[in-house]
């Protein structure tokens, strides 16, 4: 459990060993300079959000998960700075 | 700007994230009457317009923002966007007269929502602007605008673009707010609302208002000081900058305390307060029923074809292939009537109407080879450009872009552009000029500069022409392979500039990639029309101020003859003789002149090279007679140009040497090392005037000449190396000093451009 209130149940991972169609929960943003921080923020990357893994583009780096009902593009930096716990599938 | 000052009411800033429908907005607003410029210092086109108030009695002035996620000050100045927009708001903004139409999308609105409080929170007069309604109603949910109005306590209108009253209402609106000016200032609770599910940080933000209250004299005072605090906690460090140093360092203090205590840097906790906010006002406006998402449905299933890990890049392939076809195939069938056309009109037209007024000669030459020959220019390209901009509206418009970065960003981050800069170096391959200009949908200022550098090494079609030519006369028998390795040494040499700038001079800051991928959006034939239009006539404007000049002093070196061996000679050619030892070491003889005269003409446009080594070899008497003008002949000729007439009888550019002169050729390049050699020079050397032009005006003059100058460097050192290494065994000592003369005349001309270019900076 992180001291923010967010509960950790899973095992927090990164972005980047969750696979395609699963649905996590974001943890925390870390090692992100302040500025580049700042558009993953408004694009709706906040701690506690849930977002889809959708895509992998062809030579796999960046990756297309969707948040706020947007599809974003992520490169793996960036997605390799963002710690989410997995949240089970209902199917 | 043509109109009356004095009857402007006011200036409407649009303002919003990107795909929101602003341009839309813009082109409905405005009309006709807008007009396309830089942004001051940048090259992010910026439009500014007009409209008339309800009672067509004065103007409101309308300027389109670019579109933005977040508002912020970027110091790297990465993206010019947000710095344009910052600057914007914080500067030229008068927060007293002015007004901010907030476009947010209904679809997206937890994001747009994120823009709009930070817009609120400066206390900015603004209207909200809700695009994209009739999409969300589709979806079976309803909006409660005056709910909205309410919660974010500013005027909202919804839009459905379409119809014609949502305009007639957004004026009202405008005229309302403009009769209350000056706009007050908007309650300060705003701030503190926001702020207050976390209390660290209304503890901090008081503690900085404190502060700031003791401040004397400082830029910030102009400002609200609770936006200022807001903003200091939020890292914006622009404004940090400007205090005093023990303020800066008390705000460092107090950023690092929260950190400690919250374990989240406090910008990640105004984030989340803002969101909590932006929930809560969702909640209040929002009437869900059942949810359908066909949108979204239709959406994934295209994207399941287009962006599949297997199909994705096949299938960008094959668009790209259309594109070509089109734009080049089809499109370019057009080009020889345009340049026919136009020839007859521009040049031969108005030399025989000179004629028989009985000008004097050089005024002639001046008018009709000069100016009329630069017209004639510009007008050949003028149908591939339409071609080629259409698509790639076509592909901006419908979100096919967005998908391209996508799949190729991998593929071009070994050379650290976006995978968007692909586009543009693709349409090199038909031709540089659009190329260039194409490079203006990258976002980041060294992005496109680099575009542009490398864009010249992809061997266009123009230059297609001249290997043909020399594969039948050496290469006969393996024609596709000379082309074939021509294109990749291309390549290679772009990848080659691209990672040397990469590593010394554009050194890129490392910045995120994160980006939205657009939903696929049913591309609007009139917004695509206009955007060809606009792109189409700036061509046409920045070509003619620098090509029309140079056409002009060609033509009268063009009639300056000398006397030599009793023979007049044109001194160009004349020039052509003495220089062609400089080419000796990649096999051109003395003897060989022509094909000097050659490499001169194709600074001009490559498709010249042919037409002018035709002449020289089947002839080597180089005074060109007039033609007389007949109607007859002009008929023919315009006949011949139909793009469904079939025979190439008048194409004076893809015309193949005659047979004397493809014999002379053979006989004077001796061999085809000769000839291969030369073909390297005419790949990598100057790009045709055209392309030199917009380069010019695209990145600036200095580093135009940069390019200018690098890339005759590589050509000349490229064929020299080649030459001397294929004829290595014939006199070893020779070759390897001027080898290794051309690897040093590299270096040392790569170390003194750096040098240049950073004292430039």
């Amino acid at each position: 459990m992180n001291k923010n209130g967010l509960f950790v149940d899973g095992i927090m991972t990164t972005l980047l060993d969750i696979t395609c169609g699963d649905q996590a929960r974001i943890v925390r943003l870390s090692q992100l300079v302040v500025d580049n921080r700042r558009l993953l923020l408004a694009m709706g990357l906040v701690p506690g959000v849930v977002l889809t893994l959708l895509r992998v583009a062809p030579f796999g780096d960046p990756l297309i998960v969707q948040v706020l009902g947007t599809q974003l593009i992520l490169c793996k930096k960036e997605a390799s700075n963002i710690w989410v716990e997995a949240i089970p599938s209902c199917t | 700007m043509h109109i009356n000052r004095r009857r402007v009411i006011t200036n409407i800033v649009l303002f919003g994230n990107p795909n929101v429908g602003k341009t839309t907005l813009f082109n409905r607003l405005t009309g006709k009457h807008s007009w396309v410029g830089n942004w001051p210092g940048v090259t992010v086109e910026g439009k500014c317009g007009y409209c008339v108030s309800q009672d067509n009695d004065c103007y409101i002035q309308v300027v389109d923002l670019p579109g933005c996620y977040t508002i912020h000050h970027d110091i790297s100045q990465q993206a010019q966007d947000e710095h344009i927009t910052y600057q914007y708001l914080t500067q030229t903004f008068n927060r007293e007269k002015d007004i901010i139409i907030n476009i947010i999308d209904a679809t997206h609105l937890t994001r747009s929502l994120y823009l709009t409080l930070q817009l609120l929170e400066m206390q900015l007069p603004c209207i909200v602007a809700v695009s994209m309604v009739d999409v969300v109603e589709k979806k079976g949910i309803q909006l409660n605008f005056d709910k909205l109005s309410k919660q974010l306590g500013c005027p909202v209108i919804p839009l459905s673009v379409s119809k014609r009253h949502t305009l007639c209402s957004l004026k009202a609106s405008i005229e309302q707010m403009v009769a209350q000016r000056p706009h007050q200032i908007m309650s300060p609770e705003r701030v503190t609302r926001l702020i207050k599910s976390q209390p660290g940080i209304v503890l901090a933000h008081q503690q900085l208002m404190q502060e700031l209250a003791h401040l004397k004299e400082s830029q910030v005072l102009t400002w609200p000081n609770d936006w200022v605090a807001l903003r200091l906690l939020d890292g914006d460090t622009s404004i940090t900058k400007q205090l005093p140093n023990v303020l800066q360092a008390k705000v460092k203090a107090i950023l690092k305390s929260i950190e400690q205590t919250y374990d989240e840097p406090a910008d990640i906790l105004i984030a989340d307060c803002r969101y909590r906010l932006i929930r809560h006002i969702i909640a209040h406006v929002k009437q869900h029923s059942i949810v359908v998402d066909q949108k979204i449905c239709m959406n994934a299933t295209l994207d399941r074809w287009v962006l599949n890990r297997w199909l994705a890049i096949p299938l960008f392939f094959i668009v790209i292939y259309l594109i070509f076809w089109f734009s080049i195939e089809v499109a370019g069938s057009l080009q020889q009537l345009f340049n026919v056309v136009s020839h007859l009109m521009f040049v031969d037209g108005v030399a025989s109407l000179l004629q028989h007024s009985h000008t004097p000669i050089w005024l002639i030459t001046l008018l009709a080879d000069g100016l009329g020959l630069g017209i004639n220019t510009i007008m050949t390209f003028l149908p591939v450009l339409a071609g080629i901009f259409f698509f790639l509206g076509l592909i901006e418009d419908s979100g096919y872009m967005g998908r391209i970065a996508f799949i190729m960003d991998r593929l071009m981050r070994f050379l650290g552009l976006p995978g968007k800069a692909f586009v543009p170096l693709m349409i090199g391959f038909g031709c540089n000029v659009p190329a260039v200009m194409a490079s203006r949908t990258l976002d980041r200022a060294n992005d496109r500069l680099l575009t542009v550098l490398i864009t010249p090494f992809m061997s266009c079609s123009a230059r297609l022409s001249v290997y043909t030519v020399f594969c039948s006369a050496f290469f006969v028998n393996n024609a596709h392979n000379i082309v074939f390795i021509l294109y990749l040494i291309g390549i290679s040499m772009a990848v080659l500039t691209g990672l040397l700038l990469r590593y010394t001079v554009l050194r890129n800051q490392q910045s995120s990639f994160v980006m939205e991928l657009p939903p696929y959006h049913y591309p609007q034939l009139n917004d695509i029309m206009r955007y060809t239009w606009r792109k189409l006539w700036g061509f046409v404007r920045r070509m003619s101020r620098l090509l029309i000049p140079v056409c002009m002093l060609f033509a009268l070196l063009n009639t300056i003859t000398v006397k030599h061996n009793n023979h007049s000679v044109l001194l160009l050619y004349q020039a052509g003789k003495f220089v062609t030892p400089i080419f000796k070491p990649m096999g051109i003889e003395s003897n060989n002149w022509p094909a000097t005269i050659g490499l001169f003409s194709g600074i001009l446009a490559k498709e010249v090279v042919i037409g002018s080594l035709n002449i020289l070899y089947s002839t080597e008497t180089p005074l060109k007679q007039r033609e007389a003008f007949s109607w007859l002949n002009a008929r023919m000729q315009i006949y011949h140009a139909l793009p469904w007439v079939t025979d190439n009888i008048a194409s004076p550019g893809a015309r193949p040497l005659g047979k004397k002169a493809l014999g002379n050729m053979v006989k004077k390049f001796g061999d085809s090392k000769a000839a291969f050699a030369y073909l390297l020079f005419v790949l990598l050397y100057v790009p045709c005037l055209s392309t030199v032009s917009v380069t010019m005006k695209e990145i600036g003059q200095s580093w135009g000449w940069f390019s200018l100058t690098w890339s005759t460097t590589l050509a000349y050192a490229t064929a020299v190396i080649y030459y001397q290494s294929a004829t290595f065994a014939l006199h070893p000592t020779q070759s390897f000093v001027w080898i290794g003369a051309m690897i040093s005349l590299l270096v040392l001309m790569w170390c003194a451009l750096h040098r240049i270019v950073q004292t430039c900076k």
